[in-house]
């Protein structure tokens, strides 16, 4: 995890105060092999930085997850400038690798492109393979791809939302937070399953 | 009586501990955003703040 990361910590500690909060518990996949044996494996765990005056105007969003490098790159180009939207809107690579396999096992995506008000597409909330998603994205899906994507699709996307909300939003991060996993990521937190509910769950009303 | 203490003192830690700030990798994270703004104006600094699903000291995330 990029936080983990020491000298990009001792960087963001001199320059920042840093803060922190859980906008709901994260999904999690289980597979419990008895004795002690369990692989856990969390699903839909976006993420969102929000670079704040010290009376916490928000004046920037980072959604997604980034190398130590490009974030700190991306913390410094700063600006609520709006973009073009980019010609790649594909995002949440790595994740896809890992979480789309799983949640297809379960029946929880279908087929549709999974596409955010603000054009973002998300594939990890769609059906495909490793070997497929490798063909499809021209690259293994690591976290540099991650990376790159959240620099080039989900950034633009954030600087969309940010310049065309109104003063009064902006005055702290959690006035913005459901919109912003709505708008930008696709994601509404307002759904306990987000998203992924349209399906008939055994022992679930 | 007895009874009401226990559930006193059981919100009074539960908020004391979500209150506190967490280390994660050398550096400290506050987990009130109110101490937060309270600092980054006495330090006039800016404020990186952190979303997330789950919890930032959760080994997973």
């Amino acid at each position: 995890m990029l936080l983990f990361d020491k000298d990009l910590s001792a960087q963001l500690q001199k320059r920042y105060v840093l803060s922190w909060e859980s906008v709901r518990p994260v999904p999690k996949a289980t597979i419990d092999f008895g004795e002690g044996r369990v692989l856990t494996r969390t699903l839909k765990g976006n993420c969102v930085f929000y670079l704040c005056a010290p009376d916490g105007t928000v004046q920037d969003i980072l959604p997604g997850v980034y190398t130590p490098e490009d974030f700190l790159a991306e913390l410094r180009s700063g600006g609520s400038v709006a973009q073009a939207p980019p010609p790649e809107r594909m995002a949440m690579l790595g994740k896809a690798a890992v979480e789309s396999p799983i949640l297809s096992s379960f029946d929880l995506v279908t087929g549709q492109q999974k596409i955010s008000p603000l054009g973002v597409r998300d594939i990890s909330s769609e059906p495909h393979k490793k070997t497929s998603l490798t063909k499809m994205i021209g690259r293994d899906p690591t976290l540099r791809a991650d990376s790159q994507a959240s620099v080039r699709v989900l950034r633009p996307a954030a600087k969309a939302f940010l310049a065309n909300l109104p003063p009064e939003k902006r005055k702290r991060p959690s006035l913005l937070t459901r919109s912003v996993y709505k708008e930008v990521l696709g994601i509404d937190l307002a759904d306990p399953y987000l998203g992924l509910g349209n399906r008939t769950f055994p022992g679930i009303d | 009586m007895k009874y009401f203490s226990l559930i006193a003192a059981f919100f009074l830690t539960a908020v004391s501990l979500q209150a506190d700030p967490l280390e994660l990798g050398g550096a400290t994270w506050e987990s009130s955003w109110t101490n937060a703004v309270q600092r980054a104006r006495a330090e006039n600094k800016p404020i990186l703040h952190f979303q997330l699903l789950g919890r930032l000291d959760e080994k997973w995330c």
